[in-house]
């Protein structure tokens, strides 16, 4: 029964176990399945996320470079109604504008009123052709203007003066005027804007995650080169919808596994021209990525404390079961294994050695002795027996006390003459504890304490337990026939 | 049981921290420093303003040849002059020592070949707090607190190669019917002057180019040392036949077309590079290929640098801040002028 209770046990906690692991494994499975889930979320999401804020910034450069080219179409349509007759007073009239690095007029003829570097500028830069496309505005490409060193861009605007005869007037400004309206506090970093011609794909920077690259120019091209076959198919794809002048191209791609989000606006006033908006949509992930991994530390560290608890309990749970076991297998009076104990570890106990002997003894008299003296008594002397008879046998014992008087040892068996000499040295000792006031028969006058043994060795006289305690018992039983105070082996019968 | 459970702590302990994300300690590419002491280019006389040359590489010929025209300058305009540099081009906090150092030693006006457009930008303004004029020579910086710049205007640089691209083609007899193809080979991507000219020169091919005319889409990647990019420029070729001329951004790919070009004897293919290395000038004054290369005039930078240090010295401001010293197309008709071999002769 008990043996099926520690198997029943023993599957028990297997179970726990089995019940743990697929738990565990579930959970991470779940969290597997949830971090994967969050990611791909995550990269929709950012993917939406960063076209529309790159379809944004676009429009507000547009917005911008619109509201900039109407101040100076608003001065253009001035001079107009003006309908001055004279260049060089439409020149001497708009000149000195503070709001401009430079101003000047180009006239019917193509002469130029401008200070002599800004002529110059006009036959490096071919600025003249820049105006003649002007409808009513033109945009030149950004260049590097002589007297500020800075990078400028110009605006001309048509005007009619001496009754409907066709010039230009121009503005000059800081190309840092686009870039400080692409730059914005919360992506500076990562958003990158640049001008791009789609006829060459020269692009010049406005806003780039490397600040030397502001206002410097790349190509188109070159940055092709780093992407793979898909990519430069789609690279090409978007190059040729600029040229076919489409006024907003979205195009989404991966470069070495980042992927970008990039938005192209026509900019109306530079013809050829797009502005291009492109963030890494690791950007916004990385926000992201900072809050998902907040909530999955914060489930980590619920499970952990889950786990240890669990594991805390378990180890109390133990603890207990082991005092319990401990006590329901000691004998309170003697501290020595009781009879259940016996039952569940004789046959361990008895394979430990090669050969061993069982044992049964009980103290003569016994009863008498708890009769005439009282239980107190027969308590102490028990104790005692106890004591005696473990220190006796020694370590290669081990003694049960299976009933009232009654003991059982298990010993192991280097030789007959030396359980004799240890059983001889106890009887000894046993005899001589004389108890007072007390006599083993009315007749007699002998007061010491003795008892009887029998002895069966294993696996010599029996090779399973039932019987090995029956032979030790009938031993027993010839050694009282035989007068007590005694021992007797089974085999000597 | 407790190995279990010291099990499964682990694996929260590894899923915590690979929640939590690692942390890449990214590894320092930056060079170490390596500056010049500031050493007397001419002779030192007492009561002349002093004046500082910083350049990029000091031991580039294409350094030591501005080194050379400021030191004429100096001569001639009257000014003691101490030059240092660095020992690569990338190096701005060795410029930037060079800098204080010339400022604690009583520098009268700085001559500066900035190594960074934005990191030196701190240093430039410490110098002009303290009334000291600052003249850049070569590339130019973002911002506005320097006195004058003289450095070539590299768009136009480009224009000016791809002009003359196309006319060396028209030249060798190619239609504008014709499909041709031309391969590009940069130096550097990150360089802005490389980009610039490359800027340059597709803007004046995709305006100026026969239709047909186009630029091969696969772009010569440069490999720093000129042989093993002939090597690549050599199977380039191989793998286009139909490639009818090569453009180089700076010197090292032109040494590289033009060794590639040499070594194969591809006399129909149309050369097209910048500066003035010993590869591209054999091909130049042999007329049985058609080479060219765009030169700058950095002896203008240097020169004109010194005047305008001296003029403000003595109380003048510069008209402009900006000045585009310009360039020259050396080809094998110009190449025996007068003034090309007296340009060529400060290089």
């Amino acid at each position: 029964m008990r043996k099926q209770d520690r198997l029943f046990l023993s599957k028990d906690r297997k179970t726990l176990y089995i019940t743990i692991v697929i738990c565990f494994s579930i959970f991470l499975v779940s969290f597997c399945v949830l971090i994967i889930s969050f990611n791909n979320l995550m990269e929709k999401h950012d993917q939406r996320l960063s076209g529309e804020i790159c379809n944004l910034v676009s429009e507000k450069i547009n917005n911008a470079i619109e509201i900039s080219n109407e101040t100076v179409i608003g001065i253009a349509s001035v001079i107009s109604d003006e309908n001055i007759a004279d260049p060089q007073d439409i020149y001497n009239v708009i000149k000195d504008n503070e709001n401009y690095i430079s101003m000047g007029f180009i006239d019917a003829k193509g002469n130029v009123y401008a200070t002599e570097s800004e002529k110059e500028e006009f036959d490096k830069w071919d600025l003249i052709k820049t105006a003649k496309e002007a409808n009513p505005i033109s945009l030149s490409v950004p260049y590097r203007n002589a007297i500020t060193g800075q990078l400028v861009v110009t605006r001309f605007v048509v005007v009619n003066y001496n009754d409907s005869k066709k010039g230009w007037i121009f503005a000059t400004s800081p190309f840092k005027d686009l870039q400080n309206v692409a730059s914005t506090e919360v992506f500076s970093k990562a958003l990158e804007i640049w001008f791009m011609d789609s006829e060459s794909a020269n692009m010049i920077y406005c806003n780039s995650s490397d600040e030397s690259l502001n206002g410097s120019w790349a190509n188109g091209f070159l940055t092709r080169q780093m992407l793979d076959e898909n990519g430069r198919e789609q690279h090409s794809q978007w190059i040729e919808s600029m040229r076919q002048g489409k006024e907003l191209i979205g195009n989404h791609y991966e470069v070495d596994g980042d992927y970008y989000a990039s938005y192209s606006a026509r900019i109306n006033s530079m013809p050829g021209w797009y502005v291009v908006v492109r963030i890494p949509s690791s950007v916004l992930s990385d926000t992201m990525n900072s809050f998902r991994n907040y909530v999955l530390n914060f489930l980590v560290v619920l499970l952990s404390i889950v786990v240890l608890l669990i594991f805390v309990i378990l180890k109390i749970s133990k603890n207990e079961k082991q005092k319990l076991e401990d006590i329901s297998k000691h004998d309170p009076l003697t501290s020595l294994l009781n009879r259940r104990a016996f039952e569940d570890m004789a046959i361990k106990y008895i394979n430990t050695w090669d050969k061993s002997a069982l044992i049964f003894f009980d103290v003569d008299y016994f009863k008498k002795i708890n009769d005439g003296l009282g239980h107190d008594a027969g308590d102490i002397l028990l104790e005692k027996f106890a004591s005696i008879m473990q220190r006796s046998l020694g370590d290669d014992a081990k003694l049960f006390r299976v009933g009232g008087d009654e003991f059982v040892a298990i010993i192991k068996m280097d030789s007959v003459e030396a359980v004799n000499e240890k059983l001889d040295r106890a009887k000894a000792e046993i005899n001589s504890i004389i108890l007072p006031n007390f006599k083993k028969s009315d007749e007699g006058t002998e007061r010491g304490v003795t008892f009887s043994a029998g002895l069966a060795i294993y696996p010599d006289d029996a090779e399973d337990l039932g019987t090995l305690k029956r032979c030790a018992d009938t031993a027993l039983y010839i050694i009282k026939e035989r007068g007590r105070n005694g021992y007797c082996w089974y085999n000597s019968l | 049981m407790k190995r279990l459970f010291s099990f499964l702590l682990s694996i929260l302990i590894c899923i915590n921290l690979t929640a939590c994300g690692g942390i890449f300690v990214a590894e320092s590419t930056e060079q170490e420093s390596v500056i010049t002491e500031f050493a007397a280019l001419n002779d030192i006389e007492e009561g002349r303003p002093n004046i500082y040359l910083i350049v990029k590489v000091v031991s580039s010929s294409y350094w030591q040849s501005i080194a050379k025209a400021v030191k004429s300058a100096a001569i001639t305009e009257g000014c003691n002059v101490f030059w240092a540099g660095t020992d690569n081009d990338s190096d701005w906090k060795g410029q930037k020592v060079l800098i204080e150092e010339a400022i604690e030693k009583g520098a009268d006006a700085i001559i500066l070949a900035p190594n960074d457009s934005v990191k030196l930008v701190k240093s430039i303004k410490e110098a002009k707090k303290q009334d000291i004029p600052v003249v850049l020579v070569d590339t130019i910086v973002n911002t506005d607190k320097f006195d004058a710049c003289f450095m070539t205007e590299n768009i136009l640089a480009g224009k000016s190669a791809a002009e003359e691209m196309v006319n060396q083609l028209k030249e060798k007899g190619h239609t504008e019917d014709e499909e041709v193809y031309i391969g590009i080979m940069p130096g550097n991507s990150s360089s802005q002057t490389v980009n610039e000219r490359l800027a340059g020169f597709y803007q004046y091919w995709v305006e100026n180019a026969p239709k047909k005319w186009k630029i091969c889409d696969d772009i010569l990647e440069w490999d720093n040392d000129a042989s093993t990019g002939a090597k690549k420029v050599e199977i380039f070729l191989e793998n286009n036949k139909d490639i009818v001329g090569l453009f180089a951004t700076n010197n090292g790919p032109t040494q590289a077309i033009a060794k590639a070009v040499s070594n194969k004897e591809r006399k129909d293919i149309v050369l097209v590079g910048f500066d003035f290395s010993d590869e591209i000038k054999s091909l130049i004054i042999d007329s049985d290929y058609t080479a060219s290369s765009v030169v700058q005039r950095q002896f203008d930078m240097g020169y004109k640098a010194v005047v305008t240090a001296k003029d403000m010295l003595a109380g003048n401001t510069p008209s402009q801040k900006y000045y585009d010293t310009g360039i020259v197309v050396i080809n094998n008709s110009n190449y025996q002028n007068e003034d090309i071999q007296q340009m060529l002769s400060y290089y």
